[in-house]
Formats: C-alpha cells, structure tokens, sequence
C-alpha cells in the first residue's frame, strides 16, 4: 500500500513536468493555422503515399531499359520524358520517392537510439563516461557532415547501404548531445529524487522516466533532419559514393543525366525538382513542429 | 489649491486579438490624473493596469490594438497623434516608464552609462560630452556609489536595485511631466523596495513629476500615492483619495482588496472567492458579478457607470445608483 | 580570459588528434582495396606487394599510425598516386581556390541574410516575411549541385551571363602566386582583366553556394532578432523615444547578433562540404573537387590530406566563433 502512494505521489510529481506538446488539441489547432505546416505536410503524405503505391502509380518500369525510346523529349506517353537508356523519367521518379524514404527511415532508425543512449548514459552517469563520451561526439561533429560521410562511405566501400551508415555515424553526436542535456536537466527534478530514493534501478529510472521526457525533443530535432539525410544522401549518389545503378536514386538520376544536360534537359531537371520538393516539404514540417513545441511561442499566442 | 489636469483617459477600449479569441482587455476605462500628483492604479494580475499605461506611451504589445477612446495628454488627444509625432515628442520627453524588472529593461549588451546618455542625446538637443556629463549627475541623484565605475559597468554587473535606480535616473533625465512606473518594486528584495520607493518619491518631488504608479499592492499605495483607481477585469471600478479608498471603500472587489491585506487586528486573509474571468468571454453587466457578495439581479444586466458619492470619491457599482442619483 | 583560451585550444587539439585518427582509421583499418583501386584488380601479385610496400601497407597497424602522425606533424601527407605530386603540395593549390570561393560566397551571404533577416523580422507575417521566408526555406532545401546544373542550363547556355565553369578563361593565365587568390593577386600584379575573369568564374559557384547560405543565416537572424524584439529592453529604448532604426540596430541587433555568429561558423561547415558538391559541377579546380577525385580514385593520401585539411579549418572556424563571444556579449566572462 505504501508503495501505492509513493507511486501516486510521483505520478503526480511527473505530470506536472509533462510536456506541453501533449496537448493534443491545441497542436492541431496551431498546425492548421500554419498554412506552411500544412503544404509540409500534405506535401511529405502525397510522397509517402507515392512511395507506398509506386508500383500502382507508375505507368513503367523504372529498371527495364528500351533503347529504341532512349532521350525521348516529354510527351504523352512520357510525361517527364526517358532517359539515355529509354527508361520512364516518371516512373523512375516514383519509385525513387520510396528510396528516399527508406534512406531517410533506416538512417534515423540507426543513429536515433544510437545517440539516445549515448546521451543518456553521459547525463545520466557524468564522470569519466561522459566525457568521453562527449569528446567522441565533439570529434565527429568536426567534420563538416557531407566529408566525413563521403570518407566513411569511400572506406566501406561506395553503395546505398553504407551510405547509410555514414550518414547515420555523422548524425548520432546530435541527438547525443540534445539527449546529455535534457537527462542532465531532468535528473535533478524532484520525482527521479522521489525514484531513487524508493530504489528504482538506474536502468529503470532512465528507460521509463528519463526516455520519454527526452523523447519530444528528440522529435523535434529529427522532424528537422529529415530533409537534410535526404539530400546529404542525393549528394553522395550525385558524387558516384552512394546509390549504384540501376537503383532508381533521384541523385543517382541527376548525376548520369548530367552529361545530357544541355540537349536532354529534362533528365537531370525533374528529378532535381522531387528532391527539392521533398526537402521542401520535410523542412516545412520541421519548422511547423518546432514552432509549435516552442513553449515561447505557444505563451505567445494565449 | 486649483488642481490642473494632466492626463485624462476617456472610454479606452483595448482588445487583444489571440487563436483563442478577442480578449477585451480594456473595457471602456475612464481615469484622470491631476499635475504633481502621485496616482496609484491597483488591481489583480491581468486586470488591465499595464495595458492602460501601455496605452499612453502607444506601446501596446501585439496582437493588441487600441480600439476606441481618448487619452488627453497636456490638452491633445495622443490617439490622434500621429505615430512618429508621439516618438517625437511625447515618448521619452513628456512621458517616460520604469517598468517590473529593471535587470531585464536593460540592454545587456550597452553599458549602463550609454543607455542613459543617449536617451538625452535623442531627446535633449546635447552632444555627445554633455550627455556623458549629465548622466555621471543623474548617477549620482539616484544615490549611486561610484557612478563613473556603475556607468561603465554592464547591466548584469548590477543588484536589482541598483538596476532599478539605473532605469529611474534614465527615465528622470528628460524631466518627463509623467512617470509611469509599472509595479517597480515587486521584483526587487523587500530591504531593497522602501529604498526605491522612498528614492522615486523624493526625486518625484524634487522635479515636480507627476506619477502613475501601477502596483498589486495596497500597501505602497497607503503608503506613497495622493490619489487612487481600482481596476478588476479591464474596468475601473472605483477611484477616490487613498485615504477614501482605504479607510472606506465602497466598490465591494475594493473591500475584498482590503480585507486580503493581513493586518494586525485580523490575523486572518480573507481571499476574494472565484478568480480573475476569462475575457475572451467576460461575465455580462458588471464583470465583478460572479464573485460578488452583494450582486443582485441587475448586476448581470448593465453596467453600472462611475457615480460620485462623496467629493472626489466615485464608484461603479450598482449598490449606490440611488445614493449617486439623490 | 586566458584560462578559458587555453583550455579552448587545448580541445582544439584534441579535435584535431581526434580527426586525425578518426582518418586514419577510415583509411587504413576498414579500406576497400586501394592498391587494386590504382593498378586494377587483376593485377600480378609482385605488383601488389611492392605497391603495399611503397604506401607503407605492410606494417603493422600501429607503425603505420605512428608514421601517419609523425608525417601529419610535418605537414606531409606522402604523394598522391593520382597526380604524381605530393599531396601538400596539391592542396596549396586548390585549398586557396575553395577559399577564395568560399569567402566570396559567404560574404554575399552574410550581407543578403542579415539584411533580409532583419527585414522579415520586423515586418513579421507581412508579404516581405512570407516572401524572404518561402526563399529561404527554398534555399535551405535546394541540392547545391543541382541548383548548380540548373544555372548551367539557365545562366551559361541560353543567357550566356556566365562562363561554364572553371576559374579563368583558357587565354588567360593565372596570376603570379602570393596569396593564391586569384581576385587578390591579380590586383597585386596590376592584371585587371584577370581580376575580371576570375570574378566572372565565381559568379557561378559563389551564386550557387551563396544563396543557399543567405537562406541559412537569413532564418537564424529572423528568429534570433523575434525572440529579441519581445525583450523588455527593447521596451525601455521605445519607451526613451529613440527612433526606430536605432532601437533595431543598436538595441535589437547587437543582441541578436550572438546566434547570428554561430550561424555563420556552421555555415563555414556547410560552405565546405557544399564546395565539394558546387565545384564538381562546375568544374572549378578546388580542394573540394580534389577530395572527390580522391575518394574515387581511392587515392588514400590525398583523402587524408583533403579531410584532415577541411577539418581543421571547420575545427578553426568555430574557435574564431567561440572567442567571438567575448567580444560581443559583455555576459560572458570566461
């Protein structure tokens, strides 16, 4: 029973510290009163919504090559055109969408926690840990992100999965660094005393305590760098480092199609155009998410 | 002794547009202030008292925006003033604001010296030199050890109160004829408060500044102002001499002000039930009905206008229309 | 003061040993095949063998380290294999061009963003805002070398309003070398139509880079100067009177000024690795189009040198930014 009202009394010592973001119904008002949140988001749900139906969408395949249609001009047929081995510009286009996407996904999917746990653990602990942490992190984040991707993806070797390495060992020292500073800043309230002093384990105090209070900034964060992992990585395939072909990767298309440039305008263009759209969009979001969590911002207002 | 007008504020309507609605912020306040008087202006948090002074300086903070009124400044309307007329000449020169917390109305990364001497640079006609020269002076006058070293320190060097004389000598150096002073020693250490407050009434004196002090607190009003307005959810409810005010108050929100201070015949504080309404949707008739003791029928359906029940003493309440009338 | 100096190059250093090794290790621990890289995959053994030797392939990893830092201390970084020159001696070439690239954009950028920033600040949601906002966001996420191809087609071949690439016209010939900025020593050597020429080259890549970091700088100087423009100082100088431009520059500005410097250290870094996408499209011989050449090429030295080099110079730039501070806010007492 005792345990009981221990429990309560930290409850309710937690939610008083719960985030604003939380109110669900003011974040939908705030997102529709942004008209730019909503083009950023209606423009990343027609890109997920591409990338899921692409074989549905796409009037060819993006991989079979027709050389007897190759450098053909936009028309009826091709809408965007083909390229120097008569593939639909369009379709490949379409496809790439999910390319981005899962680029974007598994980039975020390694480096997130990756860099959660390394920041937990520095703020959690401090000491020593921490700052080797941290050093290590400082380390990484010398490297202007676009080189030292480009000199991990030349070590392991050049192709789309560790491109994705790359970027995601270039991205973790962020999140770390945000996760230290939110662990450090919570640790000292009041209801992680309360835990320790009923003898919670550590392990436990950061899953289920420190975690999800550091999660909304964490959120906030990689809404933002979205955008940025979709175009380091067209950078890279532009540069012959990442995707190989015939991976239908918008970078990929805009760097074989340079050399038609000129006289095949549309080969490079159109594809220069999804990611710029698609960046645009995720970029849009990441703002309007930011903004919205902004406690300054949300004072403003009332 | 004929008492001049100074500032005459009539039917002032202020409404703030937010997401969540129009707040009315300011519901038609009307309010007068005599040369050379010091004029306290109380009420709860978010009543409108710093609206009203927002309002004079034509600084009311966005999404706010004046939507009717007059406020007579020395015999002309300010709201008919053109924008940059008022910078001119009435801002800084004629009327000027210490405000709540003097650290953060410093500029943190000017020194304390310069953020005095330009304002005398902008509105006094002096070079350069002389502005430097004046500043050291009106250091001194706000009883600042070693001026010269506090003049070329930065804000955050200072205590808050001796960033609070700062900001008083900056907004006296124009010799303004209208000092606002927004809740100016709320934020400071209690030793620290009497200080200042004592510091502004001398010099107030000496210059002849006439003083619209905006407090929460009853008991610099007692203590400091010749006359006095109580404002509750953007009305002005009641306004009279201090003595009026504190020994009889008539508006029932001023008595509940009153018996909310602790005294030493009753030990026990009496709160004033409910609390602030929202104004985005504020109570029909007299916005203080909900939480009044004495409310009757009519209180939900007009509202009451500013009677004088005894010389200088006016009220807004129902409960003396007869005694207004007769 | 000093103590916080020297303990802001002391992990300066450590960065910089951090990056060095980090190099190292890409490099030499986890490498594709470098030599079959060079001298084709079906090359006789004997060839291999002496070419692992000649690079030091041989030794044991932690030998190879030591001879690594110790040539590093030295400033050598061995030959190159592609060019046949060492690899220092390549980078006094190129490292100079992306500079001068790099400077030239950044100070365009610098001058618009800030502007901009200011303008979008104060006429907050008004069609300027909207306007300088949707540009920025443009900017921020445009693909520099695709932006790059676009005013290729656009600005070289139909307009003709710029060259199509490179640093100087072929009839021409490069300055006499001092700074290694050609917009610089051509004016010392009195060669006015190489000043010309090489300014017109920069048009390109300097656009192309400088709008996007205009669309970086920009957006941080609007925030920073909203969030400074709430501030009860910014209250008190109204309140004194002071006209309006003085309340934003002089009051405003300089205190909004802080993130703006951040901004502009990182925006160094984005200026580095988008040399390396700007330069290969247009062709412009800088240390960004070697680093790439390189990494393609697997010609190990020369990556080395290249990220080390860019590296240092990122780790530089935002120790200029962090002493900056001092400078700027009075608040910080190191």
């Amino acid at each position: 029973m005792n345990k009981d009202i221990s429990q309560n009394w930290i409850t309710s010592l937690k939610n008083r510290h719960s985030s604003e973001i939380s109110d669900i119904k003011e974040t939908l008002y705030l997102i529709k009163k942004s008209p730019l949140t909503m083009i950023g988001l209606t423009l990343i749900l027609i890109l997920v919504i591409v990338a899921i139906f692409a074989p549905y969408i796409a009037p060819h395949d993006p991989v079979t090559m027709h050389l007897d249609k190759r450098l053909a001009p936009p028309s009826k047929d091709h809408l965007l055109g083909t390229d120097e081995l008569g593939r639909d510009i369009l379709s490949r286009i379409i496809y790439g969408a999910g390319v981005a996407l899962k680029i974007m996904l598994i980039v975020l999917a390694i480096d997130l926690p990756l860099g959660i746990l390394l920041g937990l653990i520095a703020g959690y602990f401090g000491g020593w840990i921490d700052e080797i942490i941290m050093r290590i992190a400082d380390i990484f984040m010398a490297f202007p992100r676009l080189i030292l991707a480009m000199a991990i993806g030349a070590a392991l070797g050049p192709n789309l999965r560790n491109t994705m390495i790359a970027i995601a060992l270039t991205m973790w020292p962020i999140y770390a660094r945000l996760a230290r500073g939110e662990t450090l800043s919570i640790k000292e309230r009041t209801f992680i005393e309360a835990e320790r002093a009923l003898g919670t384990s550590n392990l436990k105090i950061l899953i289920s305590n420190i975690l999800p209070l550091c999660f909304s900034t964490l959120i906030v964060r990689a809404t933002l760098d979205m955008g940025n992992i979709i175009r380091i990585a067209a950078g890279m395939s532009f540069l012959g480092l990442g995707a190989q072909p015939p991976t239908p990767d918008w970078g990929l298309m805009i760097s074989s199609g340079r050399n038609f440039l000129i006289n095949q305008w549309w080969i490079p263009t159109f594809p220069g155009f999804a990611i710029l759209l698609t960046v645009f969009g995720f970029n849009l979001l990441g703002d309007g998410i930011r903004d919205i969590s902004d406690p300054h911002l949300r004072r403003g207002k009332k | 002794m004929v008492q001049e007008l100074l500032l005459e504020i009539k039917n002032l309507e202020v409404n703030f547009y937010t997401y969540r609605g129009v707040v009315k912020a300011l519901n038609g306040v009307n309010l007068k202030i005599n040369k050379g008087e010091f004029f306290g202006l109380v009420g709860e948090t978010g009543c409108g008292k710093s609206v009203t002074a927002s309002a004079v300086l034509n600084l009311v903070k966005n999404p706010g925006k004046i939507e009717k009124g007059e406020i007579i400044f020395q015999g002309k309307d300010l709201l008919k003033m053109d924008k940059e007329e008022i910078r001119k000449n009435v801002r800084g020169k004629d009327i000027t604001m210490i405000m709540q917390y003097p650290n953060a109305a410093l500029n943190p990364v000017v020194n304390n010296g310069d953020q005095i001497s330009e304002a005398l640079i902008a509105n006094k006609n002096i070079t350069e030199d002389e502005a430097k020269k004046r500043t050291i002076e009106l250091l001194k006058d706000v009883n600042i050890p070693e001026p010269e070293k506090i003049a070329r320190q930065y804000p955050h060097q200072l205590s808050g109160g001796m960033a609070q004389r700062v900001m008083i000598a900056m907004m006296l150096s124009t010799k303004p004829s209208l000092l606002i002073a927004d809740e100016p020693t709320t934020a400071l250490d209690v030793s620290i408060q009497a200080q200042v407050l004592s510091l502004l009434k001398e010099l107030v004196a000496k210059h002849k500044t006439t003083i619209l002090l905006i407090t929460h607190d009853l008991s610099v009003v007692a203590e400091s102002c010749d006359r006095v307005g109580v404002m509750y959810a953007g009305d002005m409810v009641e306004t009279g001499e201090v003595n009026q005010i504190i020994n009889n108050p008539k508006h029932p929100y001023t008595k509940g002000l009153i018996n909310a201070i602790p005294s030493e015949r009753s030990r026990e504080l009496i709160e004033i039930k409910g609390s602030v309404p929202d104004l985005v949707e504020p109570p029909s008739g007299c916005r203080f009905h909900p939480r009044c003791s004495c409310v009757k029928p009519i209180c939900k359906k007009g509202k009451p206008q500013m009677r004088e029940i005894e010389k200088n003493h006016f009220v807004a309440c129902f409960l003396y229309e007869k005694q207004g009338k007769a | 003061m000093l103590k916080y100096l020297i303990k802001r190059l002391m992990l300066f250093v450590i960065v910089i040993f951090g990056v060095v090794t980090v190099t190292f290790f890409l490099s030499h621990v986890i490498p594709a095949d470098p030599v079959g890289a060079i001298i084709g995959e079906n090359a006789p053994q004997e060839l291999v063998e002496k070419m692992e030797k000649e690079l030091g392939l041989d030794l044991p990893v932690g030998q190879q380290y030591i001879r690594y830092l110790k040539g590093i201390v030295h400033w050598d970084f061995g030959m190159s294999l592609r060019t046949q020159r060492p690899v220092s001696h390549d980078m006094r070439i190129y490292f100079p061009a992306t500079m001068e690239l790099a400077l030239f954009s950044l100070s365009i950028a610098i001058i618009f963003g800030i502007i901009i920033g200011i303008i979008s600040a104060v006429k907050r949601n008004q069609l300027p805002d909207n306007i300088s906002r949707v540009f920025s966001l443009v900017g921020i996420s445009m693909p520099a070398f695709w932006l790059g191809l676009l005013f290729i087609l656009i600005l070289y071949y139909h307009l003709g309003l710029i060259p199509a690439g490179g640093r100087l016209s072929p009839s021409l010939s490069s300055p006499p070398i001092i700074s290694g900025f050609y917009l610089l020593d051509s004016l010392i050597a009195g060669e006015f139509r190489t000043f010309w020429d090489a300014l017109y080259h920069l048009i390109g890549p300097g656009l192309v880079l400088g709008w996007i970091q205009t669309a970086y700088i920009c957006r941080v100087t609007r925030s920073s100067m909203l969030e400074v423009l709430n501030e009860e100082y910014i209250r008190t100088a109204r309140v004194k009177g002071l006209k309006e431009k003085i309340v934003i520059f002089r009051h405003a500005f300089k205190n909004a000024l802080i993130p703006v410097v951040t901004m502009i250290g990182i925006s160094f870094g984005y200026l580095l690795e988008g040399s390396v996408l700007t330069e290969t499209v247009f062709g412009y011989p800088g240390l960004g189009r070697y680093a790439v050449n390189s990494f393609l090429s697997l010609d190990l030295n020369s990556v080395i040198g290249s990220v080390t080099l860019i590296a240092i110079c990122y780790a530089l730039s935002n120790l200029i930014v962090d002493l900056l501070y001092a400078f700027l806010d009075p608040r910080i007492k190191y």
